[in-house]
């Protein structure tokens, strides 16, 4: 057991005064800087004698290169340095690291900083520059002449897979990647017979697109190079330092002392900044080359072409069900489209099979799933990780299972729903649940099922439910104890409280969280705690804003900090007082006592930590926490295994009209139910359910990447069309339900796997509107237009 | 992107204007607005050595309206007042409408409907309208003054009429009588910020039931804004049946050849002209709103 964990130090939940108040006024800690604009994010810094970086690109999607000629680019007066493939070790960076993960111990970098035989995809940087300013530095980039030889591509992953088909890349085995988790079953009871008795089989093949984050922050970063301490300074634009941390240590072949990362503002991240850029090791080499600062600032189109987005995804699904709805077994077979390198190969894969499961119960289940690359931009971590394109497949299968059952939709999902204290033959052990709950509450929002028979031709109401993780079991690097996050409060004299944290904010709240937190257990405004800008060097470990964790497990680790402090705080003044410690409390600036006959007793906060420091010899009162799930860790390891500490479960639906002439959709009302546990930061949790929400909607009807010969053909923001304000519906949430036993204050997962229902609920109720047979995303005008015309809804002349 | 070096030239007359433009040839690119020179400058989708600010010359922003003329409106007139005026609301609401369509507010505030038609795109949002209405484009020129109708302005995709020295002061759209009626329709995929697939505007001139005369103008299915002539005809002199409004609309959509690019399939747009067409001269019967816009 860990040691800080000590629970009759936490806050009781009827003495909660900031979480989950719904009344409090306070806002984002960082609002003020954000909207006066002096908030720094990575491209803000900037010094007298800094160079800019710019990086060359190949121009073919898979070809040798034969030679790359700098002179011209080098004789262009302002050129500070030019670095190419042989400027970089042969070590490849890009993975998630070597570490405790699902593959422990298996380095997953697969990319070159810059190519130095082979370029597989446009976005393979060949060379980079920096310069004394942007336009020379992108004059010389186009004076570098790159030599090719152009080699056989493949754009399709179906094409790919097949027999002989030549390698994506000269270093790979097969264009299939190579996971543990690629194949298996999960068998409750025995598979053929499942589905040998089932009444009625459930057959489907869909497909899923590709699109990217398109966070308004592109990439950035600002390195700087101390050659007296041989230490690199960098502010990149990330979401796990730590990461960069680690690959900017492989890369260069130094250990982690030598790479001091700072953590700036971010401008979102969606899953989409959690690796090192190719830039940010150029950045990092042309400063200890040079003696400059050196920046990247990626430029919007880069943004598209270098960058990964999320897979595109074949699916085949069969599912068995008895005439009365019950699931008896399912097989899923994936096809995600990886692009030419891994990003983190395992999550995809896992992730995908997890979700087949989910949010139903299954015992059977027979998966297989390849991630293919292809010589095309990367696909990696994005809002809602595979989830999207799953559950969009498997909550179309459930209506039409509906159809064919003539049951009604929701009560086909109420039947199968997962609940509380579920443990699925697959491993995973659900906790809380109120998936029954979500579907009650979108039942009762539309009025279904009575509303469905005032709806005019062309008006729809659609359903989905989706369940997700609530943060991962893995730390990504080997740590001690598999913990995942540290964090510290520190209190000085005064009473001034730190917190050193390095959750990473991209814009989701996590550091208006860590002082929340701390806040709240030692019973001080959220003003008197301070948020100290954290880096590799001043803060311990934190893996990263992905996975859906940074609430679950951070917000455990800086309670734990915080409480850690309080037991201190109050064991030194029960002492003076010949009270018991744990009838003291911290509550408005001031210890309290509880304990019989001493309720007179009270102390203020600056007096009590004065008063502690003196008793200590004046060592300052600090507090350290950690967090990793602590449970039968066997739980995590081997095969079936567990994910994630908790999981999450919400229902969406959508009431829109379709134009039966032109395609287009008019959603007019989107309701949301997510069991989140209990809201941390109900306002926050708003926030998030409605960007989730626009997120959803986006790649279920707006935005697509679109490719030609493995080239990205709309990298803008005109052609990839993400929807406007004025797109978007009037939206309703609801979000409160019980808390969780293991999240802090009782909180789960919010603002990501949230983004996974809005594809079916919407391709629902356009089959309820039009009667059309829907098997892929996006559902744009154009796209449903086609389907009216090809399923003979609409007649077209010639 | 970096923006280029360029000289930046601000005239304070338009007789000056067109003799520099005249004296510096093609490296010179006249700018109202600007929002339509310098981000593509930025890109390098445009180059300049010379950009000639239309800003400082006097009278050249006004939005009025004459009994017998019509809507005139300034080549330094801006979208966005175009969108929000009390009077256009109230003499032709389908010129505010298209105006509201182009871009977004942040554009509209700085770019003009002159610039958005010498900008010449295909998919232009004001053009349609102007060609309907059978609006004429005031040229100032080296040698004199001349006239343009709408329709025969455009000549290519981001190629108009215009001769070297060449500058456009202003657009006068007809009144509408009593009788007639105007409306544009733009379909997208965004309610804002996006480009047409395609764009219809009609102009209908009516007796009774009966459609004495009418134009009908396309955007984004050809290298210019074109008029549907043939459609035109088969209303003419008959009354507007859904019947003949559909056939109208086939006969339209059968006379247009769209490509197909990365924002809609040729079928697509073809089919859409069909839809449009009728949808539009309806908007024209039925009228506009007040508040609608």
């Amino acid at each position: 057991m860990n040691r800080y964990a000590d629970k009759n130090y936490f806050r009781k939940p009827e003495d909660y005064r900031l979480v989950s108040n719904k009344e409090s006024k306070y806002v984002h800690i960082e609002a003020y800087e954000k909207v006066t604009g002096r908030a720094k994010y990575a491209g803000d810094y900037h010094a007298p004698n800094m160079l800019y970086g710019k990086a060359k690109y190949s121009a073919h999607a898979h070809a040798k290169i034969l030679s790359i000629d700098t002179s011209k680019a080098e004789a262009l007066p302002g050129v500070k340095c030019i670095l190419t493939g042989k400027d970089f070790g042969d070590v490849r960076q890009g993975g998630h690291g070597k570490g405790a993960g699902f593959d422990r111990g298996v380095s997953d970098g697969d990319e070159e900083v810059l190519c130095k035989e082979e370029v597989c995809y446009y976005g393979d940087l060949v060379a980079a520059v920096c310069a004394t300013s942007e336009a020379i530095a992108k004059k010389a980039v186009d004076l570098i002449e790159v030599e090719y030889e152009p080699l056989p591509a493949h754009y399709n992953p179906l094409d790919a897979i097949k027999d002989g088909a030549a390698l994506v890349r000269s270093d790979l085995q097969s264009n299939i990647g190579n996971s543990s988790f690629t194949k298996g079953t999960v068998k409750g009871k025995d598979f053929d017979e499942e589905f040998a008795s089932a009444d009625y089989v459930e057959v489907g093949d869909y497909t899923a697109h590709k699109t990217v984050h398109a966070c308004i922050e592109p990439h950035a970063c600002y390195a700087t190079y101390d050659s007296i301490k041989d230490q690199y300074t960098i502010i990149p634009s990330t979401t796990s330092s730590w990461n960069n941390q680690y690959w900017l240590s492989q890369v260069f072949e130094m250990d982690e002392s030598h790479f001091h990362v700072i953590r700036p503002f971010v401008g979102g991240g969606f899953g989409g900044k959690s690796n090192c850029a190719p830039h940010y090791f150029c950045a990092c080499k042309m400063a200890q080359r040079t003696g400059h600062p050196v920046r990247f600032v990626l430029t919007r189109e880069e943004e598209f072409f270098t960058m990964h987005g999320r897979h595109p995804f074949v699916m085949h699904i069969e599912t068995a069900f008895k005439k009365d709805g019950e699931i008896l077994a399912k097989k899923a077979r994936y096809y995600l489209d990886g692009g030419a390198y891994g990003k983190g190969m395992v999550a995809p894969v896992k992730l995908s099979a997890l979700w087949s499961a989910f949010p139903y119960k299954i015992d059977c289940i027979d998966f297989e799933t390849r991630r293919v690359y292809t010589n095309k931009a990367i696909n990696g971590a994005m809002r809602g990780y595979t989830a999207c394109q799953v559950q969009f497949a498997n909550e179309v299968a459930m209506n039409r299972t509906a159809e064919a059952l003539g049951i009604d939709p929701l009560d086909l999902r109420r039947k199968n729903a997962l609940e509380p204290d579920y443990k699925s033959p697959a491993g995973l052990v659900v906790t809380s649940c109120a998936m029954k709950e979500t579907l009650d509450d979108a039942q009762a929002y539309m009025h279904w099922p009575e509303s469905k028979n005032s709806l005019k031709p062309g008006e729809g109401i659609g359903f989905s439910s989706v369940a997700f993780v609530s943060g991962t079991a893995s730390p990504i690097l080997e740590t001690p104890q598999q913990i995942q996050t540290n964090a510290t409060v520190r209190v000085d004299f005064h009473g001034v409280v730190s917190v050193y944290s390095n959750l990473h904010d991209n814009g989701q709240g996590a550091d208006t969280l860590s002082v929340m937190i701390v806040a709240e257990e030692l019973g001080l405004d959220m003003n008197d705690v301070k948020l100290v800008q954290t880096s590799t060097f001043n803060a311990g470990y934190d893996s990263g804003a992905y996975g859906s964790r940074v609430t679950f497990l951070g917000g455990n680790a800086v309670r734990r900090a915080a409480v850690e402090t309080k037991k201190k705080l109050l064991e030194v003044i029960a002492a003076k007082w010949s009270a018991d410690p744990a009838t003291l409390d911290l509550i408005d600036h001031k210890v309290v006592c509880r304990d019989m006959g001493k309720e007179d007793l009270e102390m203020p906060w600056r007096e009590a930590v004065f008063t502690y420091m003196a008793a200590k010899g004046g060592d300052e009162l600090i507090g350290v926490g950690s967090y990793y799930h602590r449970t039968n860790s066997a739980q995590y390891h081997g095969k079936p295994s567990n994910y994630a500490p908790s999981y999450v479960f919400s229902t969406s639906a959508c009431h829109l009209d379709v134009d039966m002439e032109t395609g287009n959709i008019d959603i007019h009302d989107f309701f949301f139910a997510h069991d989140c546990g209990q809201a941390l930061n109900p306002k926050a949790v708003e926030g998030q359910l409605e960007g989730s929400i626009y997120s959803g909607i986006g790649y279920s009807i707006f935005e697509e990447i679109k490719e030609r010969d493995g080239k990205i053909i709309n990298p803008t923001f005109r052609d990839y069309r993400m929807p406007t304000a004025l797109d978007m519906p009037p939206i309703h949430t609801k979000y409160d339900y019980p808390p969780d036993p293991e999240g802090p204050f009782g909180a789960k997962e919010c603002g990501e796997g949230t983004a996974a229902p809005i594809g079916g609920a919407v391709a629902n109720a356009i089959t309820q509107a039009t009667g059309l047979r829907i098997s892929s995303l996006p559902l744009d005008p154009e796209r449903i237009w086609k389907m009216l015309r090809d399923q003979g809804k609409i007649k077209i002349y010639d | 992107m970096v923006l280029p070096e360029f000289e930046y030239l601000v005239p304070t007359t338009i007789e000056e204007a067109s003799n520099l433009l005249v004296e510096l040839g093609s490296g010179a690119r006249v700018m109202a607005g600007g929002t339509d020179t310098i981000p593509p400058m930025k890109d390098g989708a445009l180059k300049a050595d010379y950009v000639l600010s239309l800003t400082r010359i006097p009278g050249l922003d006004y939005l009025e309206y004459d009994e017998k003329e019509g809507l005139k409106i300034g080549c330094l007139t801006k979208l966005f007042d175009i969108q929000t005026s009390p009077l256009v609301h109230e003499k032709n609401p389908a010129v505010s409408q298209a105006a509201k369509y182009v871009a977004s507010t942040q554009v509209r505030n700085r770019g003009t409907m002159v610039g958005n038609i010498c900008n010449a795109s295909p998919s232009c949002d004001t053009a349609p309208i102007l060609i309907a209405c059978d609006a004429t484009i005031k040229i100032h020129g080296p040698e004199k003054p001349r006239e343009v109708k709408a329709v025969d302005f455009f000549k290519g995709v981001k190629r108009t009429c215009l001769e070297r020295g060449e500058i456009v002061t202003g657009i006068v759209i007809p009144p509408l009588a009593e009788n007639e009626h105007s409306a544009y329709i733009k379909h997208s995929v965004r309610r804002a910020l996006d480009l047409a697939i395609v764009g219809v505007a009609a102009w209908v001139q009516m007796d009774g039931s009966v459609c004495k005369d009418c134009r009908i103008a396309l955007g984004a299915v050809a290298t210019t804004p074109i008029r549907a002539y043939e459609a035109e005809k088969v209303l003419i002199g008959k009354a507007l049946t859904d019947e003949l409004l559909n056939e109208a609309s086939i006969i339209a959509m059968r006379n247009c050849h769209p490509i197909s690019d990365v924002r809609a399939s040729a079928e697509y747009r073809r089919d859409m002209i069909r839809v449009f067409v009728k949808r539009s001269i309806k908007k024209a019967l039925e009228g506009y709103e007040e508040g609608s816009i």
